[in-house]
């Protein structure tokens, strides 16, 4: 059963457009650049974007989650260099290896598409803000400790998150050209939350052999509630000002509440059945975001 | 407003979340780890030029008759000459600018040592990247 049948991580944009040139170096280094970025689900109608017909401080609450959203995509360009680090550490599989890269990859073309929607609303060509990875290095640990750990974090944890608000927010999105982005942004989170799943598994069924002491699933059921905590910090963070009206959510724009709910329903319905299924015991998890967490915006 | 997001939240969370939850435990979960199987079973355009290529080239000329070949020969010896001349002004101009080069780079050298030492100290002060100190930041799509 092929379930990602409906997603082409490796598509070809045929209408492919330079999205955020102003981002670029300005050397031949661009064409191939290009080459890469093209390689994305679906087309993007950048002229199709309907923000001419919001408010001015619609726009300007659209401009900043945007940039928001770009900081966190750029961010992610660390987070899977630095993960690589730890895979390679602990000899991970090539094809484990490959996808790892190539998410990092996939983080560029999703930061520059935030920096292109960013400038759509507010007119500005921004950069996405600095930031720079910071998962657990802990020395002493296995290799593969760490490594699974961090998998967990920023794959099984963070991206299946990811796909789910996108899944949800590309519900209720109608602008063209928002729409189109979340769907290539999604279906490169789905297979970036997969590549996690799919290491979890491999370590489970193959990391324990020879070894003493803590197990893998230890360091899974360990990892566990920091990874949860990793993300709902996120979730409670503060929102750029502007209220988010009927208008601004046809643009791909929820509430803080909703959030909430969106990461409640996931930890149950998505990350707890999933650690479940593969023996990793979950705690405190579903008590920690139920429904008091979920309604305590 | 406020009762429209109400009811926003309400349809949310009893339709759309749940939708969405069960399509990504399909997609994302239930295939990435092969839950299928039993797990003991074993497994800018800033208006710059395009880049250039090299294009092949390829010409055909008449061949020069004898008169022609006297004048090139005459043509070429003062060519020649000339460029002897111009190649002794280069060399000297060479030395002039090479003293001058050896000068600045020394220069360069110690502010790029000086400039090393200082980022180097400001570096020691902040976390490295990798830092066990930092707790776990997760991070997901940015919803709001
Ligand atoms: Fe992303
Ligand atoms: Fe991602």
């Amino acid at each position: 059963m092929d379930v990602l049948a409906a997603v082409d991580p490796q598509g070809r944009d045929e209408f492919y457009e330079p999205t955020s040139p102003w981002w670029l170096s300005g050397t031949p280094l661009e064409a191939e650049h290009h080459r890469l970025m093209r390689r994305r689900s679906v087309s993007i109608p950048w002229a199709a974007s309907t923000a001419a017909a919001l408010t001015a401080p619609e726009r300007a609450r659209l401009a900043g989650t945007w940039m928001r959203r770009s900081e966190a995509e750029y961010l992610a360009v660390s987070t899977f260099s630095v993960l690589a680090l730890d895979l390679l550490a602990a000899r991970a599989p090539a094809d484990v290896l490959s996808l790892c890269l190539r998410a990092g990859i996939d983080e560029i073309r999703h930061a520059e598409m935030c920096v292109r929607m960013a400038e759509i609303y507010s007119g500005k060509q921004n950069l996405p803000p600095f930031g720079m990875s910071s998962l657990p290095d802990e020395p002493e640990r296995p290799k593969l400790h760490q490594a699974l750990a961090n998998t967990m974090l920023v794959s099984c944890v963070s991206e299946t998150y990811a796909t789910t608000v996108l899944a949800a927010t590309l519900e209720l999105t109608t602008d063209p050209t928002a729409h189109a982005v979340l769907t290539s942004i999604y279906s490169d989170e789905v297979m970036h939350a997969r590549l996690g799943w799919s290491y979890l598994r491999h370590a489970i069924e193959t990391g324990d052999a020879g070894r003493k002491g803590e197990t893998v699933i230890d360091a899974a059921a360990q990892m566990l509630p920091r990874a949860l905590r990793g993300v709902a910090n996120v979730v409670e963070a503060e929102r750029p000002v502007g209220e988010v009206t009927p208008a601004v959510r046809t643009h791909g724009l929820m509430t803080p509440a909703e959030e909430r709910v969106i990461f409640a329903t996931c930890v149950r319905e998505v990350l707890v059945p999933g650690f479940q299924a593969l023996g990793v015991p979950v705690g405190s998890a579903l008590d920690d975001y139920g429904d008091a967490w979920a309604s305590a915006a | 407003m406020a009762k429209h997001r109400e009811l926003a939240n309400i349809v949310f969370a009893t339709t759309l979340g749940h939708t969405s939850a069960s399509k990504i435990w399909r997609t994302v979960v239930f295939a990435g780890a092969m839950l299928v199987m039993p797990l003991a079973a074993g497994c800018g355009s800033r208006n710059k030029p395009a880049p250039l290529e090299p294009m092949p080239v390829t010409r055909t000329e008449p061949a020069p008759t004898e008169a022609e070949q006297d004048a090139k020969a005459a043509e070429s010896k003062a060519a020649e000459d000339k460029a002897a001349a111009e190649a002794e002004a280069m060399a000297e101009q060479e030395a002039a600018d090479k003293a001058a080069a050896d000068a600045a780079a020394k220069e360069i050298a110690a502010k790029e040592t000086a400039d090393r030492e200082a980022a180097a100290a400001e570096a020691a002060k902040k976390p490295r990247p990798r830092t066990t100190k930092a707790r776990p930041t997760g991070r997901g799509f940015i919803l709001s």
